[in-house]
């Protein structure tokens, strides 16, 4: 197994590990007859701590990706190693408690349960984790006063701005401690200062805690902040490139 | 796994698991409110059915002790002045209870011998059977088999030879309906046939013969009168005659038959124009519309007993020894023989404790109905709630929480909606009874059974939603956490 030897070598020389491995991820659907190729093979290592943004036109096989790497669907052919563990060897109930405790997702559409509050929105993760009512609760609280909502953890999510949600969401995600934080979107539905807010707490977030953030985006604020892009077209890893190699390129890149 | 770092978390309990759903269906109780009613409703028309069949089943049996009492006077005037028809005494002597005085004095009016009459008595229950069968098909079907021929008739139009062949034959070509015992039995019930025919012959004309000596007997009086001396004179001579009435059936007899003579007695009065009119003017109604009804509603109190009785004597009228007390007496059985004759029909029908088989089918089929109807609720909300459960898988939820999840609310809503239906069903069914038989359900009001019916609902409530529930819940179980991401 060299090529996990090789994988674990930083290209940065920083000594950081790799946390998400792709080998030849391909996915195919098959709609009305008609097979469709989401990812045509995509190979791609993420370290842990970086900020990585995948960016890609639509249709491009993006949220594929997402779904792939979060062990939320299975692929046609390759594999996906998250934390070197191979995800299509799991059962399904060892890739529910992966879900629980080592990924956090973050949603376009935010995806708070409508009838809980704040605090039981963030607390579900932790009582699916097994973690008890108190430190829960406790955990809980600090995650909303991290998010800037401590004081509306009564608050459920309707009397809520999007902006907040969005919050909610994050503060649920980071419940179990993820090393990992997959965001689909995450300012898609947000303006442009309240999407500049989400992202603060997400670098934030990056830098403080050293959570792996994985982003698809359109958003070009996105850019400024993450340390490596990854273009993603036709089911292909087009270009990883890190931030200071793009930087020059952005006006074009955001043009296409 | 350890090398992973993903460590075995300890599954969410069922208590959080319901604590859960607790706190899902209260935000949610509008929607729920459609899988609610369906259920209550489907408890009310079960528990609706059990209650009513319960009392009538109780009424039936605790009028059925009184009427055979109250109502001797009456059988009595019917047995002492008419024979029947051959067809009702064959009827009579198939369902009647061995014991039955009835029985061994058709017996020795008929002139028959034990083992003669035991066999008759035999082939009488098959005769009934194949009669009733006869009487049960559809007309048309009927037409073709028989003809025209009905009750026994169709046993003597059967007894010639082309009749049955034609039968037999028209009978094998259908499908759709099927004797009670092998025709074969009914061929050798025909061959049978003259000669149970004779026996019931002579027993008619036995009876007939007894009825016409006594009636000439009686000349003008009236049969009523006389059964009030039954245990007098009258009893020895109807005894002569061949009738079998033992000492205390006479008493009872007698005592019912002098009420029904002091009834008959009143209700005469009305025959005279003057007391009529005096009773519309006391009741302000018009003379016409006076009947005994109306009379015995007015002397069912006893001040107003007291003024008819009064009225009467100012009239020179007045009954020799009938006061007011023994008119409210009087009144009161009239009500009681009214709400008997309502309580024996209810007993003739649907009196049993468990449903008959129409009504159980029609419950069977109202619980399937429900059941289908409580899967599409339930279907629909986990189709509704297609986000939030792909979001919940992706917090970490096991296919097991998920489908818990559905069938804890599904019962829930089961218990809630089984308690309200049964209480539903069971207020209509007690007002239904309350309606129909008055106060006579007060002492047949069969408790134990009722309270039982009513936890048998919470039971049947939630398991009916449960069940319902498996296909909805299963398909939210599998669901994959995918969706969660898709964007409506």
């Amino acid at each position: 197994m060299s090529a996990v030897a090789d994988s674990r070598r930083s290209d940065r020389g920083d000594g950081r590990r790799v946390i998400i491995r792709t080998l030849g991820l391909q996915k195919q659907y098959v709609k009305k007859g008609n097979v469709i190729e989401a990812l045509r093979g995509v190979d791609v290592h993420i370290y842990t701590g970086e900020f990585v943004s995948v960016m890609g036109p639509s249709g491009s096989g993006k949220t594929t990706f997402f779904n792939m790497i979060g062990g939320l669907d299975r692929p046609s052919r390759g594999r996906v190693f998250i934390d070197e563990v191979d995800v299509a060897q799991l059962t399904a109930i060892e890739l529910a408690f992966l879900r629980c405790g080592k990924i956090g997702y973050i949603f376009q559409s935010y995806n708070l349960i409508t009838y809980m509050t704040a605090l039981e929105n963030v607390t579900t993760p932790m009582r699916f984790a097994g973690v008890s009512n108190d430190e829960a609760r406790k955990r809980g609280m600090e995650l909303l006063d991290l998010v800037g909502l401590g004081d509306r953890w009564r608050h459920r999510p309707l009397e809520m701005s999007g902006g907040q949600q969005q919050r909610v969401a994050i503060a649920r995600a980071m419940g179990n401690r993820p090393d990992i934080l997959l965001c689909d979107e995450p300012t898609g539905n947000l303006d442009l200062d309240t999407g500049r807010d989400i992202l603060k707490i997400l670098q934030r977030l990056n830098r403080e805690r050293g959570v792996t953030i994985i982003c698809a985006t359109h958003d070009m604020e996105m850019v400024d902040i993450c340390d490596r892009l990854l273009w993603i077209r036709d089911g292909r890893a087009e270009r990883i490139a890190r931030r200071d190699e793009i930087q020059l390129e952005v006006g074009k890149v955001g043009l296409r | 796994m350890a090398a992973s770092g993903i460590r075995r978390q300890s599954s969410l309990s069922v208590t959080r698991t319901f604590r859960l759903t607790l706190k899902s269906l209260r935000q949610r109780l509008s929607r729920s409110l459609v899988t609610l009613m369906i259920i209550s409703v489907a408890v009310a028309f079960l528990m609706n059915t059990v209650t009513e069949s319960l009392i009538k089943g109780r009424l039936a049996e605790v009028t059925a002790r009184r009427t055979t009492h109250a109502r001797l006077a009456r059988t009595w005037m019917v047995r002492l002045t008419t024979a029947g028809t051959d067809t009702e005494i064959l009827r009579h002597i198939a369902s009647a209870d061995p014991a039955d005085s009835w029985v061994a004095e058709s017996q020795a009016m008929g002139e028959l011998d034990d083992p003669s009459m035991e066999q008759y008595r035999e082939r009488a229950v098959v005769a009934v059977r194949f009669l009733d069968w006869f009487a049960g098909i559809d007309s048309g079907q009927r037409r073709r088999l028989v003809q025209s021929a009905e009750d026994i008739a169709v046993f003597d139009w059967l007894d010639r030879e082309e009749n049955w062949n034609r039968f037999v034959r028209r009978l094998g070509a259908m499908r759709s309906t099927r004797p009670p015992m092998a025709v074969d039995r009914l061929g050798l019930l025909v061959e049978q046939w003259p000669q149970i025919k004779r026996k019931t012959q002579s027993i008619r004309v036995g009876r007939e013969r007894a009825i016409s000596i006594l009636s000439d007997s009686l000349g003008d009086r009236r049969p009523v009168h006389a059964l009030a001396e039954v245990q007098e004179d009258f009893g020895d001579k109807i005894r002569e005659l061949g009738f079998l009435i033992d000492a205390s059936t006479a008493a009872h007899v007698a005592a019912q038959a002098r009420v029904l003579v002091r009834m008959d007695r009143v209700e005469q009065m009305l025959n005279t124009p003057s007391v009529r009119r005096a009773v519309a003017a006391h009741t302000d109604r018009l003379p016409q519309e006076i009947d005994h009804g109306v009379l015995w509603r007015l002397l069912s109190d006893r001040g107003q007993a007291g003024w008819f009785l009064s009225m009467l004597h100012d009239r020179g009228l007045a009954p020799a020894g009938l006061d007011a007390g023994q008119i409210l007496e009087i009144s009161a059985a009239r009500r009681e023989e009214a709400v008997l004759t309502n309580a024996a029909q209810a007993g003739l029908w649907g009196g049993q404790a468990i449903p008959n088989r129409r009504m159980g089918w029609l419950v069977g089929v109202s619980m399937i109905v429900c059941g289908v109807g409580i899967a599409n609720a339930m279907l629909m909300s986990v189709t509704q709630r297609l986000r939030e459960i792909a979001t919940l898988k992706c917090l970490g939820a096991l296919d097991a929480f998920v489908g818990l999840m559905f069938i804890f609310e599904a019962c829930l809503l089961g218990i809630v909606g089984g308690f309200a239906g049964a209480l539903l069903g069971l207020t209509i069914g007690a007002g239904r009874m309350a309606v129909q038989f008055r106060g006579a359900i007060l002492g047949a009001w069969p408790w134990g059974e009722l309270l039982a019916a009513v936890l048998a609902a919470l039971v049947i409530g939630p398991l009916l939603a449960g069940v319902a529930t498996i296909f909805p819940a299963l398909k939210a179980a599998r669901m994959s956490p995918v969706e969660a991401v898709r964007i409506e």
